[in-house]
């Protein structure tokens, strides 16, 4: 998502409009009508973060009422990069078809300097993994599937045309929005308010929160243009090309035709100018030009951005929790803005749904805020040193950056300072839901607060493939890895007590032959599964809703570990 | 071995950072393109962080020397 200083031309300036933009109507909501209804949650913005929020509790059964103040999606591309991480969530929530079907997936990137390649980086792929590294399809075709997807569902109530003016909190009996709408403005009570709204938060606002961190001065010019080329999908970077002396450019290809051009702007340049059709056109042309395109193109959507690596202090504030841009607004660079923000929402909406639906303590939600904080400064960190290579603040930067980008092709050592950072998925430190992050008899494998390693697993004696991830299905997963195929008799019938006492918990057996436990069975003839996951005899992974690993034992003890795993399944980490 | 020998690239970044702010400390006419390239090639020549540390303080030092 962008924090764009001056919004788009947008259409109806001669621009070619590669997306087609509907135009939702305005419902008058019952509470215009004088109707009283509290609702259990509210969330206000209905962009992508906030949609994932609705479509993630939906799965769950919580219903929600999401605010969406324009009548229809964000112009251009925006926030065009999205990561595995993302795409795997998409597919959490069962609507990943259509991103797949338009997306451009891309795994490598070249960078320049004036006119030599300086770094071709390639990211990691695996074949086990079930996605590609990263996906480009503009922010208007990610907020639509998610429209489509949440006009589809029953558990979601999405308002077009209501705009959330201000917020009063009772930290025993939810929030009170005041909301403005066409037809007036009324009041809507709720129980828990998400805060999805952007980098101008009007709920951050209205609560007297501030953001803390940098605001970068230098500035780019963003815009979406179509042109027929062959072009690879990927990043391409130039530093100081010979097209834009010093300024730097990146294009991605986005989908079909439609390319993402950015350029650093610089400081005599004013917005006005910069924002000038047919400056940007220009500049543009002389790039395509350098490159050797030569055919025709058209400009769809420009907008100018400016960097800032801000943050809450906190994401819950009692009833209200803020995700995405209003909780933190990250540098684009690494393409860590959207990305952590859907990160925001998946670990949110399991916690929330199991306060509201399986008897979870609302301090879990406290782990929300702590958990994303850690991913936040990781960001903040890595997108903070981004964008000081891209976007030098001062002459020893510039200087400096020049020397590594004169230096590095005889000195590959100095890569890491070129190659972009992108993106990459949080880990969490010890909370009531990670146990601990120090596991030495295991030979590998992901720690507690690590994401589970994404494999492909035939469950049972069959052929069918599926994969690790889409065993999780919303509830904690206990996995019990044996290579000798023994499974204790005790741990299934303590796995069948704690389902009897309510905990959304589902046991399975990894191992190379059929387990000698009646219980669910991934089969792993090559002891493949049991090695990525570093098991030496038996092991046990708790593994939370999000996907994310809660705590591993080796060798585990059942009278030992089920009280722990009790703990997390039942109460939630109390 | 030499800095480019297997060091961190979280190391890497805490030199370059470390370089660029002491550098931004200097009269602009002082710091040059050569300079900030001869600071680099150096920085390859050394075995760790440390002493790469060791050497921009050591500069940091040398130019308040009479």
């Amino acid at each position: 998502m962008l924090d764009t200083l001056t919004h788009s031309l947008a259409n109806g300036h001669g621009f070619y409009e590669y997306f087609d933009y509907v135009s939702y109507p305005f419902v008058p909501p019952p509470e215009l009508n004088g109707q009283a209804v509290r609702h259990e949650v509210v969330i206000v913005g209905g962009g992508p973060v906030g949609l994932t929020v609705a479509l993630d509790l939906a799965r769950f059964g919580v219903r929600s009422v999401v605010l969406q103040q324009s009548d229809k999606v964000s112009y251009g591309s925006r926030a065009g990069c999205i990561s595995r991480r993302s795409v795997e969530i998409f597919d959490q929530l069962g609507v990943v078809r259509p991103f797949l079907e338009s997306g451009l997936p891309w795994d490598t990137g070249r960078c320049f300097y004036r006119n030599d390649e300086v770094l071709r980086f390639q990211m990691p792929v695996k074949e086990t993994e079930k996605f590609p590294p990263m996906i480009n399809l503009p922010q208007n075709y990610i907020e639509q599937y998610l429209v489509d997807a949440a006009q589809a569902n029953d558990l979601i109530e999405l308002r077009w045309q209501n705009k959330a003016v201000s917020v009063e909190q009772n930290s025993d009996d939810g929030v009170r929005l005041l909301v403005s709408t066409p037809e007036g403005e009324y009041r809507l009570a709720a129980s828990w308010l998400i805060a999805s709204d952007g980098a101008r938060s009007t709920i951050r606002k209205s609560l007297g929160l501030s953001l803390q961190g940098e605001s970068f001065q230098g500035r780019y010019l963003i815009a979406d243009i179509r042109l027929k080329t062959t072009l690879p999908t990927g990043r391409l970077a130039w530093f100081d090309p010979p097209s834009n002396p010093g300024s730097t450019v990146l294009m991605h290809r986005l989908t079909e035709d439609i390319w993402r051009f950015d350029y650093q702007l610089s400081d005599h340049e004013s917005d006005d100018q910069a924002l000038d059709p047919s400056n940007v056109s220009k500049r543009i042309s002389q790039h395509l030009e350098m490159i050797g395109e030569s055919g025709d193109w058209e400009l769809s959507w420009i907008s100018i951005y400016r960097a800032n690596a801000l943050t809450l202090e906190d994401y819950r504030h009692s009833r209200v929790m803020f995700v995405g841009d209003a909780a933190h607004p990250i540098p684009i660079f690494g393409v860590r803005g959207l990305n952590s923000g859907l990160e925001d929402a998946h670990n949110l909406a399991w916690k929330l749904a199991y306060v509201l639906r399986h008897g979870f303590p609302e301090t879990i939600l406290n782990t929300f805020s702590s958990e994303r904080r850690e991913g936040t400064e990781d960001n903040l960190h890595n997108a903070r040193k981004s964008t000081l290579f891209m976007n030098p603040p001062s002459p020893a930067y510039s200087l400096m950056r020049t020397a590594v980008l004169t230096l590095s092709t005889q000195n590959s050592w100095l890569s890491c300072l070129i190659n972009p950072r992108q993106s990459a998925p949080a880990a969490y430190g010890a909370s009531s839901v990670v146990l601990s992050t120090h596991s030495p008899e295991f030979k590998g494998g992901p720690q507690a607060g690590q994401l589970l390693i994404q494999m492909p697993v035939k469950v049972g004696a069959g052929k069918q493939v599926s994969y690790l991830s889409e065993t999780i299905q919303g509830r904690f997963l206990a996995i019990w890895f044996s290579r000798d195929s023994k499974v204790p008799i005790e741990w299934c019938g303590a796995m069948a007590s704690l389902r009897e006492q309510g905990a959304m918990l589902s046991p399975c057996v990894v191992s190379p032959t059929s387990p000698n436990a009646d219980c669910w069975w991934i089969t792993d003839e090559h002891e493949a599964i049991l090695d990525v996951y570093g098991v030496i005899k038996d092991a046990l992974y708790l593994v939370r809703p999000d996907g994310y690993v809660a705590g591993r034992w080796s060798d585990p003890v059942i009278k030992d570990i089920t009280p722990v795993i009790e703990a997390i399944c039942v109460g939630g980490g109390q | 071995m030499k800095f480019n020998e297997g060091t961190r690239p979280a190391d890497v970044d805490e030199i370059y950072a470390t370089l660029c702010e002491r550098l931004d400390r200097q009269p602009e006419d002082a710091v040059s393109d050569y300079l900030a390239r001869l600071c680099l090639l150096l920085l390859g020549e050394l075995s760790d962080k440390d002493r790469a540390l060791a050497l921009i303080h050591a500069a940091d030092l040398a130019k308040n020397e009479p």
